[in-house]
């Protein structure tokens, strides 16, 4: 894979956060998530791959195939591990969890 | 081949035995190295290299996979040898070994739960008692364990530091265990081996986990406890990156002449020659070392005249349930979180044939900031996960039980055709799950999804395996009077060979169902005594 198809698997992940039921998380550290997506082998592959294909991300759904469950289910993961949502339960910085 | 400098006592493995050995030795006197196959971590490993939780890139790492079961998080940690540098091949369905290759042996990853095996599970080893419990206590003393007292026969006690206090999940799990009835269920206070004392630079910061390494060193490890207060002494010197590939023995095989190892940095050969050799690498490791030593007058592997090194491999059977408590939906956090696991609940269960057998449970509660819950949320559109994810956030309860392990001789090592990364010869792992093992852990479910349904538990996600998830591996070179069912005797030595001694989970014959680091580092303690009297004795230079 070249830097273009790195460009645009990223460009294909802002969008899909863009409309994204957790946007309201994640698009505060969308940087930190491409970031890390980039990072993990698995959604690497499975970003690289669905950009390869041409999915666009107003049809991203989980009715699609395995790559899209698996983007969908790690920008989900990533929500549920963001400052915003962890603060909405109390246990932002984690530092507090400390005592 | 480069010769290094001889010495007194050479020690193969910085885990949980050859840590303390090492340490005892060393300030007894005698001129000890440390060969460890792994680097030294970073000190800030566990703060900055890969911390706990989400601290660090959500938690995701590079090999992270998607969707993992909750249950399986923790074998996932980067420091976990790969089938290329372990031990073993990894076969689909078989058995799994975990082994961490740095200073400190698989302790970095130590959950550190410490408890004493009672009179009753020591029954048939060739060592009294009485002489196990002194060096319990003297373990103790040296790694700070905390815990209370119970005064229950079957889980002696030991000499403790005030534990961190139980949270409102823990007063949940109490009752439940209380309301069952059963005289044979006790809770008490969790014994690990933590830093519990306010005010100092290793004290327990409450990061509600310890099994992923702790960041303050509060939980015991050689690398942090033991190893400064040794590293700068002119008789001791640690050689990690140095992979053991063999021992050397004298021509007629009654003792060890050298340790033979790999410098794995600049791929150098080096041969060490010691008065004493011990092999502390773990129950999978240090048979492997004993087959790849095989020669002409020990064609089977060293020790391994009467074919037992590697039988009788062992593992706790275990059970992992997990659910939310609908008693602390909506509840927010006032309490600290300790160290995840304070509470320890010794019990027995019933098989339906009306057998009984202990087991052993601790739990699991701390601040689930990595999301592992939405595997139980997966059918609720998003709205929905988040609303419960915030009702549900602080009510989530782990339990994890486990039974004595079997010491069945068909399950063994043997030496393999294949080799490591570094071209040593692996093993093969021969292990067949009992029915006896499976009944087992179908009943701690039954118990623990009792007590999880009276503590209020909603739907529970369970879990059984005995087949290496559990990280107690013993057995493969148990300790027997007899050389005929053992590989060493009540001092650790290796069966007809003068210098040789093994102590590390291998020796211990049976698994009862505690946890084994404490009779490890015990017996570890036990042996430095034995060595050091025998080098007062002047034995050493004629072992």
């Amino acid at each position: 894979m070249n830097e273009r198809s790195e460009h645009e698997a990223a460009a294909l992940l802002r969008a899909i956060i863009a409309v994204s039921p957790y946007r309201d998380y994640l698009s505060p550290i969308e940087d930190d998530v491409v970031r890390v997506s980039f990072l993990n082998h698995q959604i690497r592959a499975a970003l690289l791959a669905a950009s390869a294909a041409g999915v666009r991300a107003s049809r991203f759904s989980l009715r699609r195939g395995a790559d899209e469950k698996l983007i969908l289910s790690f920008l989900e993961y990533v929500a549920f591990a963001s400052p915003g949502f962890l603060a909405s339960v109390g246990e932002w910085p984690l530092e507090r969890a400390n005592g | 081949m480069a010769e290094i400098d001889g010495c007194d006592v050479c020690v193969v493995g910085t885990g949980a035995a050859g840590g303390i050995l090492a340490h005892s030795l060393a300030m007894a006197g005698l001129k000890v190295v440390s060969l460890e196959q792994g680097p030294r971590l970073a000190a800030n490993y566990f703060r900055s290299a890969d911390p706990y939780g989400s601290r660090k890139d959500f938690g995701i790492r590079a090999h992270t996979s998607w969707p993992a079961d909750p249950h399986e998080a923790f074998f996932g940690n980067a420091l976990f040898a790969s089938a290329e540098h372990g031990s073993a091949r990894r076969r689909a369905g078989g058995f799994l070994p975990y082994q961490v290759f740095a200073v400190g042996g698989l302790q970095n990853l130590w959950n550190g739960v410490s408890v004493r095996f009672s009179a009753d599970d020591v029954r048939g080893w060739p060592l009294p008692y009485d002489d196990l419990a002194r060096h319990y206590a003297a373990t103790e003393r040296l790694v700070t364990v905390c815990g209370t007292s119970a005064n229950l026969p079957e889980l002696p006690d030991g000499e403790f530091i005030a534990p961190k206090p139980f949270r409102p999940v823990d007063d949940l799990l109490a009752k439940a265990v209380a309301s069952l009835g059963a005289p044979t269920a006790h809770v008490t206070a969790n014994r690990k081996a933590i830093n519990t004392r306010p005010g100092t630079p290793s004290s327990c910061q409450s990061t509600g986990g310890c099994a992923f390494g702790c960041p303050t060193d509060a939980v015991y490890k050689f690398s942090s406890r033991l190893l400064p207060r040794i590293a700068g002494r002119s008789n001791y010197s640690l050689r990690p990156e140095a992979k053991v590939t063999r021992l050397i023995a004298s021509p007629d095989g009654a003792r060890v002449e050298s340790v033979e190892f790999l410098d794995t940095a600049s791929g150098e050969r080096h041969r060490l020659r010691a008065g004493i050799v011990v092999l502390a690498a773990g129950a999978l490791e240090s048979p492997r070392i004993l087959f790849n030593s095989a020669s002409g007058t020990a064609p089977a592997g060293l020790a391994n005249r009467y074919d037992q090194v590697g039988r009788r491999l062992q593992d706790n059977p275990k059970t992992v349930l997990s659910t939310s408590l609908w008693k602390l939906w909506g509840k927010r956090r006032d309490y600290d979180i300790g160290y995840g696991d304070p509470v320890l609940i010794v019990g027995r269960a019933s098989l339906p044939d009306g057998e009984t057998f202990p087991f052993l449970c601790h739990n699991s509660h701390s601040v689930p900031d990595i999301p592992h819950y939405l595997a139980g949320l997966k059918r609720f559109p998003p709205f929905v996960k988040r609303r419960l994810a915030r009702l549900m956030f602080h009510s989530y309860l782990t339990i994890g039980m486990f039974c004595g392990g079997e010491p069945n001789p068909a399950n063994r090592l043997r030496p393999s055709r294949e080799t490591d990364a570094f071209g040593v010869p692996q093993v093969d792992i021969d292990y067949t799950s009992s029915p006896r093992a499976q009944a087992r852990m179908d009943a701690m479910e039954r118990w623990g999804r009792r007590v999880l349904g009276r503590a209020s538990g909603t739907i529970i996600h369970g879990g059984s395996s005995d087949n290496g998830t559990g990280i107690h591996y013993a057995g493969t070179t148990g300790m027997a009077a007899d050389p005929c069912a053992g590989v060493v005797d009540a001092n650790l030595r290796c069966h007809g060979i003068a210098n040789l001694y093994v102590c590390d989970g291998g020796v211990i014959p049976q698994l009862p169902e505690k946890h084994l680091t404490l009779t490890i580092m015990a017996l570890a303690h036990r042996l430095g005594d034995h060595l050091a009297a025998r080098a007062a004795a002047g034995e050493l230079s004629a072992a």
